[in-house]
């Protein structure tokens, strides 16, 4: 991520392109945050908060060559503060507690991921995002709902690539257990329906 | 995969914020940028849009009607009342200097103790306005009487404020009488100075201005006479709230001298500098004496504070007049090496008389001065003996004195008195020798 002084002012063209990343990114940003706090006026003030840190880090006099990466660190940031806030035990106890380890060679194999994404329903999958542990449910937004490759997603959560693959395995596992386990306990449902029908 | 994450992503956009909330986010970023603009934002000029001008049959001046009330407005509310602080009585703009700047200023004044010293330099204003116009000589009667009445009315100002700082600070209201008293002391002793000054000019135009000014050193001896017969019934304040008040006092005294930028070796500078170093000798004796006994530390700090004081009313209201030097109100306090050289400098010029008046005795045919000259003698031996015992400068000054006077009208019984070598305002018989050099050293 560039943040370079500024040396030679470019304010006019940085106030436009900053006002072109608002116009692009804000719905997304809103998006990606409501879905990690479900909460929609906190998510609309973070995304505020977003915006206003970068505005406030080009007054400094730098410069942000991709708007992107940077609006999606600084909300991650933001996020993390307000789980902070909402939790007694900071998130990073709670990261270090779970000990996240680098996966399986299965976990770790993107075709793997491909083949366990085939088998889901994406609909249902979404429904069934707060079911799952923050750090699984985090790398899933970033890479299926915002679209994020492994590698930017390693480079916003600071983790490795490996990390990341493997969270998004487990975190497809997970939601294909809850949709198996929501299917059966909606086909036990309702075959105790047709018995008592008959 | 790519069905999933296709169904997936789809079904995410459903969420999104409503238009009104995009609204609102929109303008609170603005807002934020607008407030918190990016440093040398060249900002495109927006295009300026056309006016259309209003045909209409007649046209007032709207802006130069502005235009002409602010500049009424500076003028009465900022460049007036400013050449108004120069008006002296008689002058056209005294009533605003007067009636409107010193009243708002009074109401900038909070606290009673801000409001005591507000009166009391508002009282030092108008005897200053009056010198002014008496060394122009356009001290008229009835100006004098006006000023008379204005510190009448300043000073019962400032002792109904003492009366109220009284109930709530015993202390403060002490410490604001006796700057008020010893500030009225200098004003009248000043005042009184002149009139006498005057008093031995012979034309009928001098007699006629010294009855008018001692209209105002009436008014202001009276005015510091009912504030010391407050100040009597007054205790003396503690030692802390005295020597804080006396630091005050000193630090302004310095700023008042850095103010004046006198050159180092004038008089004017060295008479000052010892003033403070005489203070400063107190306070440390002061500090030194408040164990062993408080009261007679305190009373020590009250002499201080009173020179700081004089020092600062003689600087702000009576140097400039030629007239006047440091020492007419804070004389020399010596110091105990001081002392003694002077002691000592009395105790040998009274021996050079005994032996000169019994000399010319031997000499002398005269039965009759020689008889008077015996018992000028037996006195003389008298006052030398009691000047050896004391050493305490307030009692040889006097006793010296008498000293030389006797001593000088004995030699004068032989004819004598040209060769006599006496110091210059020794030779007199009138009492109060030189008191105005050597003053008592501490307060009792």
């Amino acid at each position: 991520m560039p943040e370079a002084k500024n040396t030679a002012p470019k304010s006019e063209s940085q106030e436009d392109r900053f006002l072109k990343a608002f116009e692009e990114y804000n719905d997304a940003l809103f998006r990606h945050a409501f879905l990690r706090i479900s909460n929609r006026e906190k998510a609309i003030d973070l995304v505020h908060d977003t915006y206003t840190k970068v505005w406030a880090y080009l007054r400094g006099g730098y410069e942000i060559e991709n708007f992107r990466p940077f609006l999606y660190k600084v909300l991650n940031n933001l996020i993390i503060d307000e789980y902070r806030k909402r939790k007694e035990l900071s998130l990073d106890a709670m990261l270090a507690e779970e000990g996240v380890d680098e996966g399986s060679f299965d976990d770790l194999q993107e075709s793997n991921v491909e083949a366990l994404a085939a088998t889901i329903d994406g609909r249902k999958a979404f429904e069934l995002l707060e079911e799952i542990g923050e750090q699984y449910r985090e790398v899933l937004i970033y890479r299926f709902v915002d679209q994020l490759g492994p590698r930017e997603i390693s480079e916003l959560i600071e983790e490795s690539e490996n990390v990341i693959s493997v969270r998004i395995h487990r975190g497809l596992k997970l939601l294909r257990q809850l949709i198996e386990s929501n299917e059966e306990l909606a086909e036990e449902k309702r075959k105790h329906k047709r018995n008592e029908k008959i | 995969m790519k069905k999933f994450s296709e169904q997936l992503h789809k079904k995410s956009l459903t969420v999104s914020m409503t238009k009104a909330e995009k609204r609102d986010l929109k303008d609170r970023v603005m807002a934020y940028m607008e407030y918190h603009p990016l440093p040398n934002t060249v900002v495109a000029a927006k295009p300026k849009t056309e006016r259309v001008k209003s045909e209409s049959f007649i046209t007032l001046p709207f802006s130069y009607f502005a235009r002409i009330g602010v500049a009424t407005a500076v003028m009465l509310l900022v460049l007036v009342p400013a050449m108004a602080e120069r008006a002296v009585p008689g002058d056209g703009l005294y009533a605003i200097k007067v009636r409107f700047n010193e009243e708002v200023r009074s109401t900038l004044a909070l606290s009673s103790y801000e409001k005591i010293e507000w009166e009391t330099e508002r009282l030092n204003r108008r005897i200053a306005e009056a010198r002014l116009l008496a060394s122009e000589g356009r001290l008229t009667e009835d100006v004098e009487n006006e000023v008379a009445a204005a510190v009448k009315t300043h000073t019962e100002n400032a002792k109904r404020e003492i009366a109220l700082l009284r109930n709530e600070d015993q202390e403060e209201a002490d410490l604001a009488t006796i700057e008020l008293s010893t500030t009225l002391e200098v004003q009248a002793a000043s005042l009184q100075e002149r009139a006498a000054d005057d008093s031995t000019a012979t034309s009928m135009v001098a007699s006629s201005q010294v009855a008018k000014k001692s209209i105002l050193a009436t008014a202001v001896e009276e005015a510091e006479e009912a504030v010391e017969a407050e100040g009597a019934a007054a205790g003396v304040p503690g030692f802390d709230r005295l020597m804080a008040r006396v630091e005050a006092n000193t630090t302004r005294v310095y700023e008042l001298l850095r103010t004046l930028d006198l050159p180092e070796t004038s008089t004017d500078y060295i008479d000052i500098l010892r003033r403070i170093d005489d203070i400063n000798r107190t306070v440390v004796a002061a500090a030194e004496k408040r164990e062993a006994e408080e009261e007679g530390a305190r009373l020590e700090l009250v002499d201080a504070l009173q020179r700081t004081q004089r020092l600062i009313v003689f600087m702000t209201e009576i140097r400039t007049d030629i007239e006047y030097e440091v020492d007419d109100f804070v004389p020399v306090v010596l110091t105990p090496e001081e002392t003694e050289t002077k002691l000592n400098e009395f105790e040998s010029e009274t021996r050079n008389y005994i032996e000169k008046i019994q000399s010319e005795r031997a000499s002398s045919s005269n039965q009759q001065a020689n008889e008077k000259a015996g018992w000028s003698l037996f006195e003389l031996t008298r006052l030398e003996a009691e000047l050896a015992s004391t050493t305490d400068i307030k009692k040889a000054v006097p006793l010296f004195a008498s000293i030389s006077a006797l001593a000088a009208d004995t030699i004068a019984l032989f004819g004598e008195t040209e060769e006599l070598t006496l110091t210059s305002d020794q030779a007199t018989s009138s009492p109060g020798i030189a008191t105005t050099t050597i003053q008592s050293e501490t307060t009792e």
